[in-house]
């Protein structure tokens, strides 16, 4: 239950559906394809990656014909950006730019309202309005307490993220002409427990927090198939430290004990997995990471294989998972001198750490494995970079 | 304000079935010196018990298929443990505090629960119960209550778990880290008062800061342990509480996800934990506690180490037992058994109805009409399905048991096991105060037969002398005959329409029994409803013409013509 921030692309399409005119290309479009609708003489390009203050940073071009629109668009994805928008432009004068945020948070919806919108909202504090509207007055539909928008206005808009399980949504700006709401940009942010439920189309929109690793990618994919989770994030491929933790909070813990001993910059990843997955899946997972520590120029590698005390999840299973994955790297352990420490606890440790212990010493690899009698932080402290 | 009292009362259901978790609760249960469990029943389909150990003895747990049930068979109940997937979830919750509006809480154990979801459940039971969850692994009051995974499924820490209680609460977020930091309290020669996963989600049901509640307003808790993780603000409450001075006993916390990410936003395992703002951060959400007062440690190590300088209070239960938690799973048995009710020195009848009733006493009426029934259903002449059966593969040169099962296979709604569907139909129709005229109009629109009337032989003019027969001896013993009377007043209307749509035997025998089962065998409504579940009365049908079709079978035997061949102008090929 994350909140999954889209591309404005697709923001402005499920609000608006098939009136919206945008386009959006991908590195995978072929831009000779497309046609800008000839209705529209300006245009607008902007980068769609979830990028913050593009303005500032010239990530949005304005006042474009169509073949200036189409080359501009060409240009950012050559410098790499993955997702481009193209739309007509909606003219307006500047002043007559607005902001608003809708938060959903636990017993109110946090909403804030500016007259000054664009790209200074937060220089002009004086014109802000920020209510926490409580659940029981929308539910009877009393927004009373909100003076700058009206009333009906506000409501579709939360209706409008009710019905689409949208949990944050910023409009900056917007502007109001002939009493209907333009929205010049769009953000929403979806409850990703409900994304499967959505057209297929919008998985594509979604803004990863960083793109391009292809394991991290992977391991998206298995999160998102099995009943237990899964979750990859790359630091630095190149740097010693690999992790494969378990539990969403010793997980945590474990990266926050290695930062505490000043080995920060030495952790290349972080892992997690947990919900009693399946051999097969943790080895899938747990081979992802390896192929990423093999592949590193680290000279020296430590790969860091450790949880908390499990409550119900047999730890049999996850060591049988990790056995099976290691299996197809086993020259590698030796050749590229890699050291691996195993803290694990919960249900079946003896018969699990037994087994990593008699595969790791079978094979040669070098490792020491514990199990609960061993804290964390005795365990992290016997890294050794 | 919310508030319970901890020690009150615990019968606890669980939604769904998860094996291990039931029998740690039952060992947690025995252990403490429980004289039942605490699980008191299941939700599920497609099961009527449940099997587990309770200390050394097997025991089945009641397994119903709705809220209403366990209401009608069981009656109120304090904790949900709900084991419902996602999509489940909030119906399931919201239908058992529509069931029993009393109770004091629930664990959610399910992943992925909606933010939606989440927010209504919260605004309906978030100021009136006491909700672990979504995701985590339940709430702990150690020797009394173990509501979920929490605590482990079996060992020493479970085991002192259950036969100790202590002074010092444990609030957290995480499932795996509440384990830990139960096992270094208790390695610290102390033990919790209460501990809870409220879960990784971004609105857990009950609160943080209610959760330090509770243990703030429990007169056993002396101090309390709080972990965190980056994300959300809900530490920020706690923060204000503690400077309201709503919190005065010492909260020691710490916020896990210290990792600065620079300008990359890192999602982490749990859902919530994501710092979108700066608000959001571990680090400022540390400092923010400790300006309130809150002792907070910068690292895990030192956080856990506070336990040693505490002195944490552990307090025998009393009355727990001697007995010690397993360190192993253990198997069940595969099968329950019925013991043999009856005596080999009863009469066959008798001895029979005791296994088949699994009681150890019979009505003198019910053993003599049985008699009867039994008798006259031995055999009907060879010329019905199973008797053919019996008799082609005698002659084939097969055995009595292979020419029995063959007959045995014929058996079914047009031959010989309508008893129990036409009893149904009687008992529904009785119950419901269903004329006879509706009764006909409804199977005509149905377009089906009535079980229980037609036969191919008998009919208005040529009476079963076995159904007056047996229809004499059931009124003979009866006062009321409601359900014979209704069958026999259905029959005089079909034979209007059609001579040969008779009562037949299965129809007679139907009501007949129903009758008797209530007014000689004192058997209530329910108990009737579950007798036919069974499909019972087709017993009487099967134990005695079992005798029939063995006669048959050795009726060729003796005889042997050979093998069989039907004859060529008996088989027309289309």
């Amino acid at each position: 239950m994350s909140r999954a921030r889209i591309s404005e692309y697709a923001a402005k399409k499920i609000l608006l559906g098939d009136t919206y005119p945008g386009i959006s290309v991908t590195s995978e479009t072929d831009l000779n394809q497309i046609d800008l609708n000839e209705e529209f003489d300006e245009w607008a390009v902007k980068v769609d990656d979830g990028k913050k203050q593009r303005k500032k940073n010239g990530l949005v071009m304005l006042s474009l014909n169509s073949k200036e629109a189409k080359r501009c668009a060409y240009d950012y994805i050559n410098q790499g950006f993955h997702r481009v928008l193209l739309e007509p432009m909606i003219k307006h004068p500047q002043n007559e730019e607005k902001y608003l945020s809708l938060d959903f948070q636990r017993n109110a919806v946090e909403y804030i309202f500016s007259e000054y919108g664009g790209i200074d909202v937060e220089a002009n504090k004086q014109s802000i309005e920020k209510i926490s509207i409580p659940y029981s007055l929308i539910r009877n539909e009393n927004l009373s307490i909100v003076k700058k928008i009206s009333t009906e206005m506000l409501l579709k808009l939360i209706n409008f993220c009710t019905l689409h399980n949208v949990m944050f949504l910023e409009i900056n700006p917007f502007i109001v002409s002939n009493g209907q709401m333009h929205c010049i940009d769009f953000a929403l942010e979806i409850d990703d427990t409900k994304l499967h439920l959505m057209p297929a189309w919008i998985l594509e929109h979604v803004q990863e927090t960083r793109k391009a690793n292809e394991h991290e990618i992977l391991v998206d994919k298995i999160n998102s198939t099995s009943n237990a989770t899964f979750t990859l994030s790359v630091f630095d491929s190149n740097a010693p430290i690999f992790t494969i933790l378990s539990g969403g909070g010793a997980s945590l813990v474990f990266i926050d004990e290695l930062v505490n001993l000043g080995l920060k910059d030495k952790i290349a990843n972080y892992s997690e997995y947990s919900g009693a997955p399946s051999v097969d899946e943790t080895c899938v997972f747990v081979t992802e990471i390896l192929k990423i520590l093999f592949k590193s120029e680290s000279s020296k590698k430590i790969l860091l294989i450790g949880g908390g005390v499990a409550n119900f999840t047999d730890i049999s299973v996850t060591c049988s998972g990790i056995i099976k994955a290691c299996s197809n790297f086993l020259p590698l352990f030796e050749e590229q001198n890699v050291f691996v420490l195993v803290r694990r606890g919960g249900p079946g440790q003896e018969i699990g750490l037994e087994s990593l212990r008699n595969f790791f010493t079978k094979n040669n690899i070098s490792a020491q494995v514990f199990g609960s009698e061993v804290s964390i932080s005795e365990i992290v402290a016997k890294i050794i970079v | 304000m919310l508030q319970i009292n901890l020690y009150k009362s615990h019968r606890v259901i669980m939604v769904g079935i998860h094996p291990e978790i039931i029998q740690s609760i039952l060992d947690f249960d025995y252990s403490r010196g429980a004289l039942e469990p605490s699980l008191i029943a299941i939700v599920s389909g497609n099961k009527k018990s449940y099997k587990c150990w309770f200390g050394e003895t097997e025991i089945l747990i009641p397994v119903f298929s709705s809220f209403d049930e366990v209401v009608k068979n069981i009656g109120q109940v304090d904790w949900l443990i709900n084991l419902s997937s996602s999509n489940s979830a909030k119906r399931t919750t919201i239908e058992f505090f529509i069931s029993f509006p009393a109770a004091f809480g629930a664990h959610l154990f399910c992943d992925g629960l909606s933010e939606q979801d989440a927010l209504y459940l919260i605004e309906k039971f978030g100021d009136t119960k006491f909700v672990a969850g979504a995701s985590g692994v339940g709430f702990l009051v150690p020797g009394f209550l173990k509501l979920g995974a929490i605590g482990g499924i079996y060992g020493d820490n479970l085991n002192i778990l259950s036969k100790q209680q202590g002074d010092t609460a444990i609030v957290c977020s995480s499932g795996g880290m509440v384990n830990e930091i139960i096992t270094t309290l208790i390695k610290a020669g102390g033990m919790p008062s209460m501990a809870v996963s409220f879960g990784g989600d971004r609105f857990p049901i009950t609160s943080p800061l209610q959760w330090i509640l509770l243990a703030e307003n429990d007169p056993k808790t002396n101090q309390i342990f709080y972990f965190g993780e980056l994300g959300g603000i809900d530490e920020y409450e706690i923060a204000t509480a503690v400077k309201d001075g709503k919190i005065k006993k010492p909260i020691y916390a710490y916020i896990a996800g210290r990792y600065e990410s620079g300008a990359r936003t890192i999602q982490f395992g749990h859902a919530k934990a994501l710092a979108n703002t700066p608000k959001e951060t571990a680090i400022a959400k540390t400092e923010a506690l400790k300006s309130a007062g809150v002792f907070t440690s910068n690292s895990f190590s030192e956080y856990l180490s506070i336990f040693n300088d505490i002195q944490s209070k552990a307090i025998a239960v009393s009355g727990s037992r001697l007995w010690k938690i397993p360190d192993i799973p253990r198997k069940n048995s595969i099968f329950t058994a019925a013991r043999d009710k009856g005596s080999i020195y009863d009469s066959f009848v008798k001895h029979s109805l005791c296994t088949l009733l699994e009681r150890n006493s019979i009505s003198d009426e019910l053993i003599n009409f049985t008699e009867k029934a039994y008798s006259v259903l031995i055999d009907h002449g060879a010329q019905v399905s199973g008797s053919v059966n019996a008799m082609v593969t005698a002659r084939a040169g097969k055995d009595m048991s292979s020419s029995l099962a063959s007959a045995i296979l014929t058996v079914g709604d047009r031959f010989g096991a309508a008893i129990n569907i036409s009893a149904k139909i009687w008992k529904e129709a009785v119950k419901n105060d269903v004329s006879v005229e509706e009764l006909l109009e409804n199977y005509k629109k149905k377009g089906e037969l009535i079980m229980g009337i037609g036969h191919l032989k008998y009919n208005f003019y040529n009476n079963d002398p076995r159904v007056a027969y047996l229809s004499d001896a059931a009124k003979s013993i009866l006062n009321n005959a409601v359900h014979i009377r209704y069958a026999e007043d259905v029959a005089k209307r079909t034979v209007q329409k059609k001579p040969s749509l008779i009562l037949n035997i299965d129809g007679l025998l139907g009501a007949a029994l129903i009758d008797i089962f209530i007014e000689c065998e004192g058997f209530s409504n329910e108990e009737i409803d579950r007798l036919l579940m069974t499909d019972f009365l087709n017993s009487y049908f099967l134990v005695p013409r079992t005798v029939g079709f063995i006669g048959n079978y050795l009726s060729q035997k003796r005889r042997d013509e050979g093998l069989f061949r039907l004859p060529d102008d008996l088989i027309f090929y289309d």
